[in-house]
């Protein structure tokens, strides 16, 4: 499908916090916390490493200000760091996730420091093959 | 009832308007629905700013495409985010303006 990716502006960052919260609010890995203290807590932990991570989104090439996903990331001590990849569901399964999976990590080996119930299963095999490791505990200080 | 149960007759009244969170609820949510690929209209259409290819509107060139059967209608949508907040226009076309509706594998 055709898409550009271009870094995020300060006032995209809408776009950014809503679905990944959403996202993540809908996982197991969050069944047992409260609304309240969980988009507050969170909320927290994702305004923090949007201070310091880079954000790229794909939109249409004829416009864009009309997103299609996203990539949260940072380069780590060794491996890139994948805080959250989302693409909006009408344009899932049309290669955008690859493309700014790959463009985030250059194909190498990484680090996801969040999953949901969907990247473990239904995409599993994905996670599998390119050798992601998911280790939460790269997140520590981002709580500050 | 509780509060935030709706009956059939709001439900079907809220469709009936358009409005775009329902019209993406119909359209959109692809788990259990074929995904729809491109609708080929009898005319072009402008949503937005942003006119469709010829009569043809693609996933692939960015529309969001819903296909309401029970009411005969299609629905091309694209977002455009203004300082931030995500603005979604849409068109909603009966099944009288459209050629044929394209499905993946199909």
């Amino acid at each position: 499908m055709r898409h550009v990716i271009r870094p995020a502006l300060p006032e995209h960052l809408g776009f950014v916090v809503k679905p990944w919260l959403q996202e993540l609010r809908r996982s197991s890995t969050t069944r047992y916390l409260t609304d309240r203290v969980f988009f507050q807590e969170h909320g927290h932990v994702v305004n923090n490493l949007l201070a310091t991570c880079r954000v790229d989104l794909a939109c249409d090439p004829d416009d864009e200000s009309h997103f299609y996903g996203f990539v949260a990331y940072a380069q780590g001590e060794h491996e890139c760091v994948v805080h959250w990849l989302y693409v909006k569901s009408a344009f899932r399964q049309l290669g955008i996730g690859r493309a700014l999976y790959e463009h985030a990590t250059h194909g190498a080996r990484a680090i996801a420091s969040h999953v949901n119930d969907f990247v473990m299963g239904p995409l599993r095999s994905t996670w599998e093959k390119y050798g992601l490791t998911y280790n939460p505990y790269v997140l520590r200080g981002a709580h500050a | 009832m509780p509060e935030d149960k709706k009956s059939a007759a709001e439900v079907h009244a809220e469709s009936l308007t358009g409005r775009a969170d329902a019209a993406l609820k119909r359209g959109y949510s692809t788990a259990a629905k074929p995904q729809v690929t491109h609708i080929v209209l009898t005319a072009p259409v402008t949503v937005g700013g942003k006119q469709t290819a010829g009569s043809t509107a693609r996933v692939t060139d960015g529309w969001m495409l819903g296909v309401d059967v029970p009411h005969g209608l299609v629905t091309l949508a694209r977002t455009v985010t203004v300082e931030g907040r995500e603005q979604l226009h849409e068109a909603v076309v009966p099944f009288s303006a459209v050629v044929s509706i394209h499905y993946a594998g199909s």
